[in-house]
């Protein structure tokens, strides 16, 4: 009798009752399954890798990524990688520092020279990243606008002569084809060093290390006020590949459309790239 | 008759008459073959209640399988009927369908058929005689699907009664895209669909940023929607066809007005003589004016923004010394159309129609901000600070389209139509900043920057359609399309930086011939074919593209039909993704030039598999469509600091789509609705994007799930609700930081953006409901009333529309902004 009642009633109700049903089987089943498909597993290899030629190999450093939401403002070093060197065939397997991610080659035979070809491979956790770069060759005629710089006697001639600190001499380079090099001045270093600038002046102004960011001038003047020492110094002109190019072409990051940083790395993130110089030393002395 | 006595209306006729005699008597030697023992009928079916014509009205002869269908003005011909009593079936969606007996032998004039609306599933008196939908019919060919416009009030809506809307419903239509109005269909995006009003093509279809359609219901009879395989005459596109027709007017005075928390609109058809009608209709919103519930809730979901936002100084807080004057600014938004059709019947043969289209939308955000002595942007007690901000969006489109259609001969129907349309997208957001010296007024300071672009579409058509009867059994379709187009695109960035700026010309010429009917019909009057080529020539990159189309339906019993397509479609504009991770995408339209912008090709192959009975119909199909040509815009790869070379910001490339719908649909009763379930799957292949691997495209989804049911309690009370389901779609995220150190001594922190569409969105899920009353007005209750509450996301999901993320912050912030969230609206209409 129930059983009849419900089934008049159901009868009757029948408009209602089946769509409600199917709407509930098919939320309950399609809602019971809602998944979100937010993959957040990104554990990217970032490579900062460089080579100079005529030098040791020893500027290779690993980490990774810092995925958002972490706390972390650096990212993790990667020490237990499988790093090599491949040039020409020949494989040099370099050793990890065990603590900063930095790796070294520790051994005399490998020479990086112009023109040389490197694939950097690299295996961590699975992952499997290579990168190619080439050497460039050294810059064209760097020269020096003159074999000294002079520079004021501040203490003995007195604030006057200040003005004298914006006389510049200049490094040249050939640069028909407008590539990037940059510009490294360093200074010998001294038991009993004598500054440019009275100890006064210097505790307000501060370091004077000097590495220019990349231009694609033919030229780079040096004033005095970027200088720390009176002596002996090298002008350093460095050419640089299009890799390295491309990422300083891109430091800014547009929030508007999020550019994505250009990289040579293939499985990973980062730069290897190559360098070459010419080295010219000149001296800094007081008039 | 004297001469001098002609009316000019009998001079038009005259001059049309002779015209026609010529290609009459050609058509007639052609159909020389013809068994003339058999009979030839046509004639019009109209609505009975406004004389409106009814296109794409399916008539049948009783007790056979043969059977023909009205053009778009209403004409039909069948040929080889009998020379004897013979019954009709006409039908037509909304209407009551009519049994008609007639005695073929005694016809001397075309048959003037009326059918009558469904006003009501309680009326006892109506006999059904065949089959009788309401608001969509799917079963009619093969990925073809009829709406009613009229009936698609009775659906729930977030504030207007909308035909993109409605067809979202659809399987195999994206109904989880509350941000456009656009379709997505099989996998295609809005701008592969042709959409056609009165033959000309409309190229954007959004109001409110496309939480409506431009088309106002009130003033379209009827919409044909093409999924797929769709036949020669149609061209262009590569997704899909959306053919809509405008109401011409009623033969007797009438109208309607509506009014619901939004907007407002009125209809009027006006009788001009016997001959001529007139219709317009208006809508527009009041949201400039008075800023309901519903507005504020759309707006804040649009924009993420609050509608009356706190008082704010600009640019920024002030970092010291006095702040900027402060305002509180309320933006000023509104949307309007106007359709005019109209109709002139100078003889029984020729139709002459005028149809003007304007719809247009518009947003302005500006603020001027005057600030006295400040320190904002480094300036002090000493500086005043102006700045000002213009942020305007407008969009909209302009069409009007002219066109004769003649019955040469009885057999014989054409179209000429000339059409024009334009579409404009104007975005331009500019802030200024100047900061001048409190006692010298001299300017230290001056800023420009802000983005401006500026797209434009002008389409110039020409298109002849012919079709000849040429037997009981075989149609012959054949005709011409001339289209010229201007584009012109400005993208210029901060005043000075120009990423893009575009002004091309392009024009296409297409030939088509097609051919339908049953080419065995004694063997196997079941099968019905349809053939057809397309021949298209585009002058931008001066190549001629062949499109072969085909359709096959076999009947394997009066219930089951097996269907078949297959086509080849070209697309020689495309509106290109203008990607934006941050901040979601932007779009334009350009010409396809072979270089940047491929001409885009799709191969359509369709299958399926449908079981109807006088009450249900069940349906499924499959697809599998090569798509070419694809195009995206991305300025995610460029430089910043160098100049922009805009080649290397298009990526092009081909894809996927494929899937399988399945439908269920109660046609008729008191309760009618559908359940709809697509499982799809759509695939981009970039050269440039992703490292040249596969990824799903933005309206990948693969599972969608749609319920709609429509309930009539009684005459004067309606029920209805949907609910959609579907899985997340893709979207790119930026995802890990990582910092280089540079040689010049400096750390530089990078964000790395993931994988391309990478991330999946929740599944999206959303219950709508409505309930209708309806009742007579006046003494005669010759007009009627509607009064309409419809509540939208019922349960209040929180379905995310997309992720927004500020990099300035650390950790980085993630903003979900959501679809619109449980918002109520109520309307009230008046047909009179």
């Amino acid at each position: 009798m129930i059983l009849q009642t419900f089934n008049a009633w159901t009868m009757k109700q029948q408009p209602f009752l089946m769509p409600l049903a199917l709407w509930m089987c098919a939320a309950s089943v399609l809602t019971g399954c809602d998944s979100t498909a937010d993959d957040d597993s990104d554990n990217l290899v970032v490579v900062e890798a460089f080579l100079y030629a005529g030098e040791p190999v020893d500027d290779i450093q690993l980490e990774r990524t810092i995925p958002f939401g972490s706390s972390d403002t650096v990212g993790v070093p990667i020490n237990d990688a499988f790093v090599r060197l491949i040039q020409d065939g020949v494989t040099y397997t370099l050793s990890s520092s065990g603590t900063d991610g930095r790796y070294a080659y520790v051994g005399d035979d490998l020479h990086v020279k112009a023109a040389d070809v490197f694939t950097l491979d690299i295996t961590y956790d699975g992952q499997h990243i290579t990168a190619q770069t080439t050497v460039p060759p050294p810059p064209d005629n760097v020269q020096l606008s003159d074999n000294a710089l002079i520079v004021p006697d501040l203490e003995n001639d007195g604030f006057g002569s200040f003005g004298d600190l914006r006389d510049f001499f200049s490094v040249t380079w050939d640069n028909p084809s407008n590539e990037y090099h940059y510009v490294v001045i360093r200074s010998e270093a001294t038991d009993n060093p004598d500054y440019i600038l009275p100890d006064f002046v210097r505790g307000f102004i501060g370091n004077f290390e000097l590495v220019t960011e990349p231009t694609t001038t033919n030229f780079y003047d040096i004033l005095p006020l970027e200088l720390e020492f009176i002596g002996q110094h090298e002008a350093t002109v460095y050419r640089i590949n299009t890799e390295y190019a491309e990422l300083f072409e891109n430091l800014e990051q547009d929030s508007r459309d999020l550019n994505e940083p250009p990289t040579n790395i293939e499985g990973g993130l980062g730069i290897f790239s190559a360098f070459n110089s010419v080295t010219i030393p000149f001296d800094v002395v007081r008039d | 008759m004297d001469r001098s006595m002609k009316t000019p209306e009998m001079n038009i006729a005259c001059r049309l008459n002779r015209c026609g005699l010529l290609l009459g008597v050609v058509i007639s030697l052609g159909m020389s073959t013809e068994a003339w023992a058999q009979q030839t009928i046509s004639g019009t079916v109209t609505d009975g209640s406004s004389g409106e014509t009814l296109p794409y009205a399916s008539i049948l002869l009783e007790g056979t399988s043969r059977g023909t269908a009205t053009n778009v003005d209403g004409y039909f011909v069948m040929v080889g009927v009998p020379a004897d009593s013979v019954v009709l079936l006409v039908s037509f969606l909304g209407y009551t369908p009519l049994r008609l007996p007639i005695d073929t032998r005694t016809l001397t004039e075309p048959l003037a058929i009326e059918l009558e609306p469904i006003t009501s599933s309680f009326e006892e008196d109506i006999v059904v005689v065949a089959e009788r939908y309401q608001m969509v019919k799917a079963a009619e060919g093969i990925s073809k699907v009829t709406v009613s416009p009229k009936d698609l009030a009775v659906l729930p809506t977030a504030g207007e009664v909308d035909i993109f809307r409605s067809l979202q419903l659809l399987p195999g239509i994206s109904g989880t895209n509350e941000g456009s109005a656009g379709l997505f269909v099989r996998g295609g995006t809005p701008d592969q669909n042709l959409v056609l009003l009165d033959g000309m093509t409309v190229y954007h279809v959004d109001h409110f940023y496309g939480f409506f359609s431009a088309f106002n219901a009130d003033a379209i009879k009827d919409v044909q929607v093409y999924k797929g395989g769709f036949p020669a005459q149609y061209g262009g596109r590569t997704s899909s066809v959306v053919d809509l027709t405008g109401r011409t007017g009623a033969n007797t005075l009438g109208g309607a007005a509506s009014i619901n928390l939004l907007s407002a609109s009125a209809m009027l058809e006006v009788p001009v003589g016997t001959r001529s009608s007139l219709l317009l209709s208006a809508r527009r919103s009041y949201t400039d004016v008075l800023q309901t519930g519903l507005y504020n809730n759309i707006y804040e979901t649009i924009t993420g923004e609050d509608i009356t936002p706190e008082e704010q100084g600009g640019f920024g807080p002030p970092q010291g010394g006095n702040p900027l004057e402060n305002q509180s600014v309320s933006p000023n938004f509104y949307f309007y159309d106007l359709n005019a059709k109209f109709t002139y019947r100078p003889t029984n043969r020729d139709v002459l129609g005028v149809s003007f289209y304007n719809g247009q939308d518009h947003l302005d955000k500006s603020r001027d901000l005057f600030g006295g002595r400040g320190g904002a942007f480094g300036g002090d007690a000493t500086q005043n600070i102006e700045s000002d901000l213009t942020d305007l969006t407008d969009w909209g489109n302009v069409g009007v389209s002219g066109k004769w259609s003649r019955q040469w001969h009885p057999r014989f129907y054409s179209n000429t139509l000339v059409a024009y349309s334009s579409y404009f997208s104007d975005y331009n957001r500019d802030a200024f900043i100047e900061r001048r010296d409190a006692d010298t007024d001299s300017v230290t300071f001056s800023n420009r920057f802000g983005t401006l672009e500026d797209n434009r579409v002008d389409d110039f058509t020409f298109r002849l359609d012919n079709e000849w009867q040429i037997r009981s059994e075989r149609k012959l379709s054949f005709g011409m399309q001339y289209t010229a187009s201007d584009i012109r695109y400005d993208f210029t960035r901060d005043d000075t930086l120009q990423v893009l700026n575009r002004d091309q010309s392009g024009q296409q010429m297409a030939f088509y011939l097609q051919t339908s009917g049953r080419p065995l019909p004694r063997l196997l009057p079941s099968v019905t074919v349809t053939n057809g080529m397309r021949v298209s020539y585009y002058d931008q990159v001066d190549d001629v593209y062949m499109e072969p189309r085909m359709s096959v339906s076999i009947g394997l019993t009066d219930r089951i039909k097996l269907k078949g397509a297959y086509g080849e479609f070209n697309q020689f504009v495309a509106r290109v993704v203008n990607e934006n991770v941050t901040e979601g995408a932007r779009d334009f339209w350009l010409l396809a030039d072979g270089d940047d912008v491929g001409v885009q090709t799709a191969t359509h192959y369709i299958a399926g598999l449908s079981y109807e009975t006088g009450t249900w119909l069940f349906d499924a199909e499959a697809y599998h469509k090569d798509l070419g040509g694809l195009t995206e815009f991305s300025l995610r790869f460029r430089p910043t600091r160098t100049e922009i070379n805009a080649d290397e910001l298009f990526f092009t490339g081909d894809g996927i789509a494929r899937g399988i719908e399945f439908l269920a649909q109660k046609k008729t009763g008191a309760h009618t609705g559908w359940l709809s379930y697509t499982l799809s799957e759509v695939e981009h292949t970039f050269e440039g994007l992703n490292d040249g691997d596969p990824f799903p495209a933005l309206q990948d989804q693969l599972h969608e799930l749609k319920l709609v049911n429509s309930i009539e309690l009684s005459q004067e009370w309606m029920l209805s609700f949907t609910w959609t389901y579907a899985s997340g779609k893709p979207y790119t995220a930026p995802e890990s930081i990582y910092t280089i150190d540079l040689l010049d001594g400096t750390q530089q922190s990078y964000t790395h953006v993931g994988s391309k569409n990478g991330q999946r969105l929740p599944a999206y899920h959303r219950l709508d409901t409505s309930l209708q009353y309806r009742f007579p007005i006046g003494y005669e209750g010759d007009a009627s009333g509607q009064i309409a509450l419809s509540l939208f996301n019922l349960y209040n999901r929180s379905n995310v529309w997309y992720k927004e993320y500020d990099l300035s912050e650390s950790p980085v912030g993630v903003t979900d902004y959501n679809f619109l969230g449980f918002t109520p609206n109520i309307s009230f209409r008046v047909d009179f």
